[in-house]
């Protein structure tokens, strides 16, 4: 990176120089790119930008760069990395108040832009800066609070509150600051950032305002937010959290399996992917099945022998009462998901097993090696135990292209 | 003012509600009895709302000087005056912090009004306002001999409450078990309109177990329960007051934040905002679930260009990736205003830090950080309040102080976390100078552990890498350093200083990163057994990365090889020290190994290049 960055800029004052009414919009638009190239071409291009900027300085109107330079220079203000940038631009040359108020002028940067120009620089590690920096927003603040200005956006007022409230010498400020705002209305999510800042007045005046439309926002919000919580719901854990008892027998087993979701080939190769990865050593502590059975209002049930691993036949057995129509083929096509992988020989029998259990048909060979996974780390666990088991377990004999 | 008060109460804006009752209880005597009476329950109930505990125990204790007959005297009125609210409070205090909501039906008036003039009654509740406030202030042990007290009194009759409540404290006493048991004995005696207050403890308390499915059920139980009154129309006041969906968001929101789901976490989280926003904590959550999400995408993609001889892989500098947001609402520029309100509300002026050790000063709208509660700290007071059982003030009093001071720890640590993430955000957006401010100011914090301490450093460090100051960036390193050798470097913290964090709770997702903006996948707590934090061997891994980079950056290849290598072997699969490694590789003109260091990796996914993206050339 280091050796380009002198081709860079070369390139960039090339630009500058090549600038006329033809190729405006490319250029800019090239121009425009280094400011996406992160903090390396930002700087490159503040620092091209204010080499222009002097040489021009004594005649600045007649200068056809100085929109290009605005606008370049309002880019760069946008960005979260401004201020890092214009401090590593500038580390040679001397900041003074003056300095910004001019360039400001110059850029005809407006108030709003200004206060963010401003606020950047208070946080820089060089003391110049940052007191010039300090001086020129309170200059911005004080102007504006003095015009009754009107704020057009929502930027920077949070920078700006807090700004405020750093020092006790700022704090003067904050009430007509406030004011101004109590003008302006901030959309959704700029009112939510900036609730803790108001002073409680302010809440008071937008309480009122606020309880009309928040009820029936809320209510969607929180509608919304119930079924996407049922969408999360995973069966296939809940069913690890609930315990190997579960499985204890058919009618409990699709008493807990319907009670979420309806069951789909999806969630059934995740309640797969997921038993044979837990078949051992799950504990019990909580005596949590019962437990949930009974805080959901279900009754309690009677005691049950305490199970040491999954009973696959009564899971199985559930899944295919619940769901009759269900394509084990494309059961076996969705344990490509996120996670799934298996541990060892045993997890592997009993995920073959499962299968036979549930279909008649041979394996089906094509959704396990006729493509690459998006999780390839688990196909290929698959894989690994699919060529290691004897054939009894698992065989490719039934494949279409056999070597001949 | 009065009423405005409970309309405020009613509608969760519960701070406001207490500054209006705070100065009707400075003046109280001129107040008539009855209103007194009134405005002091609901003050209770307010300030253990919003966790003012010493205010909590001024009431009480001002209800015991008023003295039994006052109380037995408002069990009489049964017909409360139209300008009291018939129905005071069916509540529940959340403690964003603590997970658990504890919901909690003190309902004032009903209860008074229902009974009669029984003074037990009456007694009763005192009692289990008491109780409430030492499980705040978490003092269990004292709270368990008055949940003992309150139950005698209750004996035969409604039990609901002090169940309730009880099991609450089973949890705080981190006895789920039990806990579980007794809410579903509260439950069975209590009419209905507390179910969703029910749902919402038994997720709680499932969440604590670790089960985080179960908790999630209960959670949209709960959610569901409110949806009735939610929808009703008009919309009644004491519906609203009854729909606690609000509250129970947050718990929904910590839930998804600690099961990986951060989309769905922030929107429960901005949903408890409206009553929360006061709560640093809130903050910093939503901040970390922006830092989790942005995380999510930091897999190396290499671009493959080219055919047969010509073929070149291209890897994209990462910078241009954190250019684009889809999401405003998870965005790392979102972050960054959340935890800049957050330190705000921490009251930390982060240019002249001047953070007294005295905690008083936080005193008041601030929360436990806390999720388990400090058994330790119950027991030592436990001395302290032996003989004092007779005359309970001194007792509040005593949990009230601890409880301060408490809080004043947890904002501390809090205040930690905060700068941590703020700046490590501010590195991932490129803004160095104020990642620096950020780092800086944390290692300046006179409590700092040694995890942030480590943080802090590690930040300060590459901070300074992209300002081009390699050498000050290595004094920040060096610290960890032992020796002359920059391979030989002890862990930067152990085990159990991952472990003083781990015992409180406090859930924390920034992690170090190093000069390439390296991020490891961090493992979430499953039933609080793994670490939150980088291991120590992982961390000093990053180091070691880092220190890599930094020689890389100097020139110093040799040494930058040896530290990668040892880094490499701490964190097979950290893209960034992956990255580094490869680097280091092809400046050393070992094009192979490059290559091959990238198939290794299991994070590194091979793509076809697609022209118009921006590529560093390796």
């Amino acid at each position: 990176m280091i050796p380009l960055a002198q081709s860079l800029s070369t390139e960039i004052r090339l630009l500058f120089e090549s600038l006329n009414e033809s190729n405006h919009d490319s250029v800019v638009r090239e121009l425009f790119q280094y400011v996406d190239y992160g903090v390396e071409g930002s700087i490159l291009l503040l620092e091209t930008c204010l080499d222009h900027f002097k040489v021009y300085e004594k005649d600045l109107t007649s200068t056809h760069l100085e929109p290009l330079v605005a606008s370049l220079f309002r880019k760069l203000l946008e960005k979260p990395q401004f201020s890092t940038v214009f401090s590593m631009s500038v580390r040679s040359s001397a900041i003074t108040e003056e300095f910004l108020v001019k360039v400001s002028a110059a850029l005809q940067l407006t108030t709003n832009e200004k206060l963010g120009f401003g606020l950047a620089l208070t946080d820089s590690e060089s003391n110049d800066i940052r007191m010039s920096g300090r001086n020129f927003c309170m200059r911005q603040i004080e102007e504006l609070c003095a015009t009754h200005a009107s704020l057009h956006t929502a930027d920077y007022v949070q920078d700006v509150l807090l700004f405020l409230n750093k020092s006790e010498a700022l704090s003067k400020h904050v009430d007509s600051f406030m004011q101004l705002l109590s003008l302006v209305q901030f959309d959704k999510d700029s009112d939510f950032i900036l609730a803790p800042l108001l002073s409680d007045e302010f809440h008071n005046s937008k309480l009122l305002r606020h309880m009309d439309f928040l009820n029936e926002q809320n209510e969607n919000e929180f509608d919304d937010i119930l079924a996407q919580m049922e969408r999360e719901m995973n069966m296939a854990d809940m069913l690890v959290e609930l315990g190997y008892k579960c499985t204890s027998d058919v009618s409990l087993c699709k008493d807990v399996l319907s009670s979420f979701s309806p069951l789909t080939e999806v969630t059934v190769a995740r309640i797969l992917g997921t038993i044979i990865r837990s078949d051992a050593g799950l504990q019990d502590n909580e005596n949590a099945l019962s437990t949930f059975f009974s805080s959901i209002g279900r009754g309690t049930l009677s005691d049950m022998s305490a199970l040491n691993s999954w009973n696959t036949d009564v899971l199985i057995e559930s899944i295919k009462q619940l769901a009759p129509g269900i394509s084990w083929t494309t059961v076996i096509e969705n344990l490509d998901h996120e996670g799934f992988y298996v541990p060892d020989e045993a997890a592997f029998s009993l995920l073959i097993s499962c299968y036979r259990h549930a279909s008649q048909d041979p394996f089906p060979l094509a959704a396990v090696c006729g493509n690459v996974w998006r999780n390839t780390e688990g196909q290929l666990s698959f894989l690994k135990y699919a060529i290691s088991v004897p054939p009894e377990v698992f065989t490719f004999a039934h494949c279409k292209r056999q070597l001949v | 003012m009065f009423n405005i008060a409970v309309m405020l109460y009613h509608l969760h804006e519960y701070e406001k509600c207490f500054s209006i009752l705070e100065n009707l209880y400075q003046s109280i005597e001129p107040i008539d009895e009855r209103v007194a009476h009134h405005v002091c329950l609901l003050l209770l109930d307010v300030s253990l709302v919003c966790h003012h505990a010493s205010r909590a125990a001024d009431v009480i204790s001002y209800f015991e000087r008023v003295g039994g007959n006052n109380l037995v005297s408002q069990g009489d009125s049964g017909n409360v005056p139209p300008q009291q609210l018939t129905n005071l409070v069916t509540k529940s205090i959340s403690a964003p912090s603590n997970v658990m909501l504890s919901s909690d039906p003190i309902n004032s008036d009903q209860i008074v009004s229902t009974n009669g003039p029984e003074s037990p009654l009456s007694w009763l509740k005192v009692h289990l306002y008491k109780v409430w406030i030492l499980i705040l202030t978490r003092n269990l042990k004292a709270a368990k001999r008055e949940v003992k007290m309150a139950m005698n009194i209750a004996r035969g009759k409604d039990y609901s409450l002090a169940l309730f409540l009880k099991s609450q404290l089973e949890y705080a006493r981190n006895n789920h078990r039990k806990a579980i048991k007794l809410l579903m004995a509260s439950v069975s005696q209590t009419e209905t309109g507390t179910s969703a207050l029910y749902y919402n403890n038994l997720g709680c308390i499932y969440y604590q177990l670790g089960k985080y499915q179960t908790s999630a059920v209960f959670f949209s139980k709960a959610l569901g329960n409110c949806s009735p009154q939610r929808k009703e129309k008009p919309m009644k006041l004491l519906s609203y007051s009854q729909d606690k969906s609000v509250l129970f968001a947050y718990n929904c929101g910590l839930l998804y934040l600690a099961s990986g789901k951060p989309v769905l976490a922030v929107r429960c989280f901005q949903q408890a905002g409206s009553v929360f926003f006061k709560r640093p904590l809130l903050w910093l959550r939503i901040a970390e679930c922006c830092i989790m999400f942005s995380e999510k995408k930091s897999d190396i993609d290499v671009k493959i260009v080219g055919r047969g001889k010509w073929r070149q892989l291209v890897i994209e500098y990462w910078n241009s990736r954190n250019m684009v947001q889809l999401d405003p609402n998870l965005s790392l520029m979102f972050s960054k205003s959340c935890l800049l309100n957050a330190l705000h509300l921490l009251d930390c002026p982060y240019e002249n830090l001047n953070l007294q050790p005295n905690s008083n000063t936080y005193g008041s709208d601030q929360l436990g950080a806390g999720l388990g509660q400090v058994t330790s700290n119950g027991e030592a007071k436990e001395t302290k309040v032996g003989n004092s059982s007779g005359n309970p003030n001194p007792l509040l009093q005593s949990s009230v102080n601890e409880y301060e001071g408490l809080c004043g720890k947890e904002n501390q640590k809090i205040l930690q976390a905060v700068l941590a993430d703020l700046a490590y955000v501010y590195l991932e957006l490129g803004n160095a100078v104020k990642a620096l401010a950020a780092a800086k100011c944390l290692l300046r914090l006179p409590e700092c552990s040694r995890v942030y301490a480590f943080l802090g450093n590690i930040y300060a460090a590459e901070a300074y890498c992209l300002l081009n100051q390699p050498k000050l960036a290595s004094e920040h390193l060096s610290s960890f350093i032992s020796g002359q050798n920059s391979s030989n470097t002890d862990l930067p913290y152990t085990q159990e200083d991952c472990n003083i964090w781990q015992t409180r709770k406090t859930v924390d997702l920034d992690e170090p990163n190093s000069n390439n903006a390296p991020m490891l996948d961090q493992a979430l707590p499953q039933g609080g057994s793994d670490s939150w934090f980088l291991k120590p061997e992982e961390a000093r891994g990053v180091l070691l990365a880092d220190m890599a980079a930094i020689s890389a950056a100097e020139g110093d290849m040799e040494r930058a090889y040896e530290a990668v290598t040892l880094a490499l072997s701490l964190l097979p699969n950290n893209p960034e020290a992956v990255l580094t490694a490869t680097y280091i590789d092809l400046v050393r003109g070992n094009t192979q190994g490059a290559v091959l260091r990238l198939k290794q990796c299991s994070r590194v996914r091979f793509l076809p290049f697609l022209p118009g993206t921006l590529a560093e050339k390796l």
